[in-house]
């Protein structure tokens, strides 16, 4: 155990110590017979994991709803899809209409209707932002040191600035080409 | 600092004058330790049982204290280290900033959130920081447990994992009476008195968006950016790793997240200041230097007086041990010059004696003849003559006489033995003065040579300057080649997958290897090896490291040097900024720049190898919001998320404009100095010109969230929105475990049935139905907020006969299906039944009984009203048919209960005996009475577990009710185990 902070020896270190557990603590307000449930910590790939398949479930149901209720096309409009931007367009729906299947319409029109009533349940994964379109995303910098980047080395695929970041690319090893890689999330993962 | 110009920072050789030391060094941040905070009870002395706890449990910083003060009592990093120290035998548990102050805790300490996301994964840490924050908080917990409401703040959609283990670990472990969750920037937003406007919330672990209409948030219309001041910092790390490779100091993650802080800012025009960030002009100013702490590698410094010291001493000896062979030198030529007179006066002597006597003379001094002693006199007169000349120290430069070789010329016959020996010593004397003089004339003529190339180099050059200068450039050229090669070459060898490597160690192996592919016969050992010189080059090509190449390198730049000096002299197109030393040098490198900013840097220098220079990177990091495509990021920045939301999906919104006027910034990434004017700029460039813009920051980004939900907690509007135990352990953290059943019932395509779903709390009620409407939009379902009691069940049952959905519909099924569990060591079981939040709760043992017995009792006599005057009274014997089925979702605990359930099982087992007497009464009359007994737990989902057996499906066991209710009477089934197939007997 070595101390950390400054002005402090052995045994004032171990009274600080001492002082700051708070595992000899009494704590009153814990229920003492309650156990924890096994495998509680779960990573969040699990959790998400978890909570998509279950929104899924929910999902393919409301396929099965498609196939054995077939509904005349404008019923749900009439249920309250009417003012949703998206499917104002009518004509457009019924040409699609006849390209698709009953089952994903309905889907399609459950999900909308259901947008009528406030939208489908907002979860964890689906409020994520989606990829952007902006062109400013295709702007490219200088993996090395952050400038543009109008040059891209074939052999490594770092972006650079000019030739003296070339000539300082072409030394990198193979880990540090994907270190810099993986800085831009332009890595090769294996799996 | 002289130089504001470009011009005037340059010297006329086109390099950058080093610029002056940097005005300040920053240094690392100390471990954020803040001692020891000692318990303040004061809070909990004034609080009453109705006060909340407000938790602001973010992920950088959990925030606690009372609703009732002005800013939370006290902050800490939700950290924990919790460890057994062997030694003292004892288990040690820090938390919060307390583990800084000890190594081992540092070493051992986990976050409870995953890196990099909101949610909390790791729950034995969570429960350490609540632990501490009740513990200062000063809960008394006489009570056994926290006697006291808790707020406490969650991601914007929070998992249902993660709220479902915090309501665990509140109601279950503490006790909490009530707990209520809200989102913190919302709270924020509130706290500045926000009522429609857009929350911008960039955080610890992430960005949200959020638009809010009227005081309620648009949650559909919620964005999340996954980047926040953790992954700023992060980034920051893997930058600097990457920028300073064997960079021997550590930066730690406090470390990064204070440089990020304190260093970074966002740019207002980002692509044109990162390109001018490297430029000379100013980089003293933009490039910010951190020192790492190193140890200067002493080099003990002796004073001049010392040095001077000790050149004397050695000096003193040298003077002594020349005096000493100067002494010996003259006690030497003393003796000589006494033999020489000896020898001398011999001579003398020797003139008028006859020949016997000299010969007999001759001999007692071993001398053959007179001849002998002639030159025994000669050559010791020389050498005297020498060592006099040597020590007096005139060097009187001996003429040189040419040395004559008579007896070459004589032939062998006419000599005899002793002339033919000194004929052989004459002969090889005369070689050697021969072939010392053919080197002079080669050294003369070498002379000659160099001074004639010079001369037509001259000449050359004077006639024609253009091809000379050409050639020198050629020349010039070909070593810089040379050079690069070799740097190359370097590297190339450090990359073990090389070209050059793999030919190393190939060579190497041939050398290792014994046979060349031949079989050597016996006595043929010899491969010949080294006969050739160029053999031992190979050795050179395996040779790597320092010694190998220094000479030839060496010796390739004094070659350069040499052209480049007669260029300058020579060449008017060359000057000093042509050099190669001038356009390698560090002024004008822009990766000198990028490293080590303006300042040299001494790779000998231990402070310069612990230094770290932040340029680019201050406005690199931060910048990730803006675009997070920098840093691999596949999402919208927060620009192009919030004009999203302003323009396309708020489009129809009324409150589009009063939107508009009210961007709101909180969390403590938005507190980067110009990320307000950035997004102004920004979304004024992205929206409709004429449209109003507002931008304002929260008053203090960082602590308004939990001063919002404090604010919040004391209003006693709030008290709706609290979950209260009660409501926790009756119904558990899934509410909507009825939704599948009910989903099956009311499906056209399987029940068809109108439900109406009674419930205790009208929120979660609403929600299961808005998504079950949402799933089969069809289908007719209400619902209606109740609990168990008489009267309230009553009255429902009466609303629900008047529901226009249920007008003239006849009552088929009805379904009792509460959760009920209470699990306590019988002997702290309380008898009284009593109010907890306006609700009765299942607490107590009759609290228990009243509520689910109770309820039972009440519902399946309002049911059979119902089914009665429904389908009227005849019954089956008098030709009536079936009027309908009563359900009771039971457990195995009616059957048998393990301990420490005491209230539960006394409840299921009466309802099973309900449920078995009514049976009894009601079948002959047309009513179908069902106690299942659901072994295992249902649950709302379709996944792995049920496809494996260990949890039924809520759809499931709808299907089995709906399968229930048709039986005809015929065949009535009353009991019915209901098991997922891997649930244990």
């Amino acid at each position: 155990m070595a101390p950390i902070t400054q002005a402090s020896d052995d045994s004032n270190h171990q009274a600080l110590l001492d002082k700051l557990d708070i595992y000899a603590v009494r704590k009153p307000w814990r229920t003492p017979h309650w156990k924890p449930p096994q495998r509680r910590n779960k990573n969040v790939k699990q959790i998400i994991a978890e909570a998509s398949r279950k929104e899924a479930s929910v999902m393919a149901t409301q396929n099965n709803s498609g196939t054995s209720t077939p509904l005349p096309a404008n019923s749900s409009m009439a249920t309250g899809g009417l003012a949703t931007p998206v499917n104002g367009a009518d004509g457009n729906l019924n040409i699609a209409q006849a390209a698709q299947n009953l089952s994903t319409l309905v889907l399609e029109k459950n999900l909308r209707s259901a947008g009528a009533s406030g939208g489908p349940a907002v979860t964890y994964t689906n409020i994520e932002s989606a990829p952007s379109l902006h062109p400013s995303s295709q702007k490219r910098y200088c993996d090395i040191t952050g400038l543009s980047a109008p040059y891209t080395d074939p052999k490594s695929r770092l972006r650079y600035h000019n030739k003296e970041v070339f000539a300082a690319i072409r030394t990198l090893g193979q880990a540090a080409t994907e270190g810099y890689l993986a800085a831009r999330g332009a890595h090769t993962v294996l799996k | 600092m002289v130089h504001s110009t470009p011009d005037e920072g340059s010297l006329p050789s086109g390099r950058n004058s080093p610029k002056p030391q940097p005005a300040r060094i920053w240094s690392l941040s100390e471990p954020p330790f803040e001692g020891v905070r000692p318990v303040d009870s004061q809070g909990y002395r004034q609080s009453t049982p109705d006060t909340a706890i407000v938790i602001d449990n973010g992920s950088s910083t959990v925030r606690a204290g009372w609703s009732f003060d002005p800013t939370p009592r006290f902050s800490l990093p939700p950290l924990m280290a919790r460890y057994r120290d062997r030694k003292l035998n004892r288990t040690f548990m820090f938390c919060g900033s307390d583990i800084y102050a000890d190594g081992t805790a540092r070493g051992q300490a986990k976050n409870a959130y995953e890196p990099g996301s909101n949610i909390v994964n790791n729950w034995d840490v969570m429960e350490g920081v609540l632990d501490y924050v009740f513990i200062k908080l000063g809960i008394d917990g006489s009570a056994g447990r926290i006697d006291r409401p808790v707020v406490m703040t969650e991601p914007v959609a929070n998992l249902g994992y993660a709220r479902k283990t915090m309501s665990e670990i509140l109601f279950e472990l503490y006790g909490a009476p009530s707990v209520a969750y809200g989102i913190d920037s919302l709270f924020s937003y509130n706290y500045n008195g926000g009522r429609n406007g857009l929350v911008i919330s960039s955080s610890y672990m992430s960005t949200h968006v959020i638009p809010v209409a009227e005081r309620k948030p648009m949650l559909s219309h919620a964005t999340r950016l996954n980047w926040g001041r953790f992954q700023s910092a992060e980034y920051l790390q893997r930058l600097l790793r990457l920028k300073y490779p064997s960079f021997p100091g550590k930066i730690s993650d406090t470390q990064a997240e204070d440089l990020v802080r304190e260093h970074c800012y966002i740019s207002q025009d980002y692509e044109s200041e990162i390109n001018r960030y490297l430029d000379w002009t100013g980089l003293e100013d933009r490039d910010h230097v951190i020192q790492c702490p190193f140890t200067e590698q002493l080099v003990v410094q002796k004073s001049e007086e010392e040095l001077a010291r000790a050149a004397e001493k050695r000096k003193e000896g040298g003077r002594r041990l020349q005096e000493q062979a100067a002494k010996m030198r003259l006690e030497k030529l003393i003796r000589k010059e006494q033999e020489l007179e000896y020898y001398k006066s011999l001579q003398e002597g020797l003139v008028d004696l006859p020949k016997k006597e000299v010969k007999r003379r001759l001999d007692a001094d071993d001398f053959d003849d007179e001849g002998q002693l002639d030159r025994r006199i000669k050559d010791m007169e020389k050498s005297i003559r020498k060592a006099r000349n040597k020590d007096v120290g005139d060097a009187v430069e001996e003429e040189v006489e040419i040395p004559t070789f008579p007896l070459l010329d004589v032939p062998d016959e006419q000599l005899d033995e002793e002339g033919l020996r000194q004929k052989r010593g004459q002969r090889l004397m005369k070689s050697n003065y021969d072939a010392r003089a053919r080197a002079k004339a080669e050294k003369e003529r070498e002379k000659a040579r160099i001074a004639e190339e010079e001369r037509l180099d001259n000449e050359r050059r004077e006639t024609d300057l253009s091809g000379w200068v050409e050639e020198r450039r050629i020349a010039r050229q070909a070593i810089i080649q040379k050079i690069k090669d070799r740097e190359r070459l370097k590297a190339d060898l450090g990359n073990r997958k090389s070209l050059a490597n793999q030919s190393r160690m190939k060579a190497i192996a041939n050398l290792a290897s014994d046979d060349k592919g031949k079989k050597r016969r016996r006595g043929g050992d010899d491969d010949n090896f080294g006969a050739d010189d160029a053999d031992w080059g190979v050795y050179r090509t395996i040779a790597t490291g320092e010694q190998s190449d220094e000479e030839e390198e060496e010796d390739l730049s004094a070659n350069l040097k040499n052209i480049e000096a007669q260029l300058l002299k020579h060449d008017p197109n060359f000057t000093e900024q042509s050099t190669r030393e001038a356009q390698t040098d560090w002024t004008k490198s822009l990766m000198h720049a990028f490293l080590h900013g303006p300042w040299p840097f001494d790779p000998e220098s231990q402070r310069d190898l612990h230094q770290v220079h932040l340029n680019v990177e201050r406005i690199r990091v931060p910048e990730v919001v803006f675009q997070p495509s920098i840093a691999g990021i596949d999402q919208a920045g927060i620009v192009e998320i919030a004009a999203g939301i302003l323009t396309e999906r708020l489009a129809d919104s009324p409150h589009r404009t009063e939107i508009l006027k009210d961007i709101f910034l909180t969390g403590g990434n938005t507190l980067f100095q110009g990320f307000e004017e950035r997004l102004r700029n920004e979304l004024r460039a992205v929206l409709p010109a004429d449209s109003p813009l507002g931008i304002r920051r929260a008053k203090d980004p960082r602590l308004d969230a939990w001063r919002g939900a404090a604010r919040w907690a004391s209003q006693p509007a709030s008290r709706n929105a609290f979950i209260t135990r009660a409501d926790f352990e009756e119904k558990g953290h899934d509410y909507i475990k009825g939704a599948g059943i009910a989903r099956i019932l009311s499906h056209p395509s399987h029940g068809n049935l109108a439900v109406a779903l009674l419930a205790r709390r009208p929120e979660p009620l609403n929600d299961l139905l808005k998504s079950l409407r949402s799933t089969s939009p069809d289908t007719v379902l209400e619902a209606f907020p109740t609990d168990t009691s008489p009267e309230s069940l009553k009255k429902t049952f009466a609303d629900i006969q008047q529901h226009e959905s249920f007008k003239d519909l006849k009552l088929q099924l009805a379904i009792y299906s509460i959760k009920h569990s209470s699990k306590k060591p019988f002997m702290e079981e309380t008898y009284e039944s009593r109010e907890l939040m306006g609700f009765s709760t299942m607490q107590d043992f009759t609290g228990s009984l009243e509520t689910y017995v109770g309820g039972a009792f009440t519902f399946a006599q309002e049911s059979l009203k119902c089914f009665f005057a429904d389908h009227g009274e005849t019954t089956l014997q008098e030709g009536g048919s079936k009027k309908g089925t009563i359900i009771f979702t039971g457990t195995l605990g009616a059957l048998r209960c393990s301990a420490q359930f005491a209230a539960y099982g006394a409840g299921r087992a009466s309802v099973r005996q309900l449920a078995q007497t009514l049976a009894r009464e009601m079948s002959e009359k047309g009513i179908h009475v069902v106690h299942t007994i659901a072994n295992g737990s249902i649950v709302d989902e379709n996944g792995e577990d049920q496809k494996q057996g260990k949890k039924m499906s809520a759809e499931a066991v709808g299907k089995t009710y709906l399968w229930l209710s048709e039986q005809e009477p015929c065949l009535w089934t009353h009991e019915l185990d209901l098991r997922p197939a891997c649930e244990k007997f």
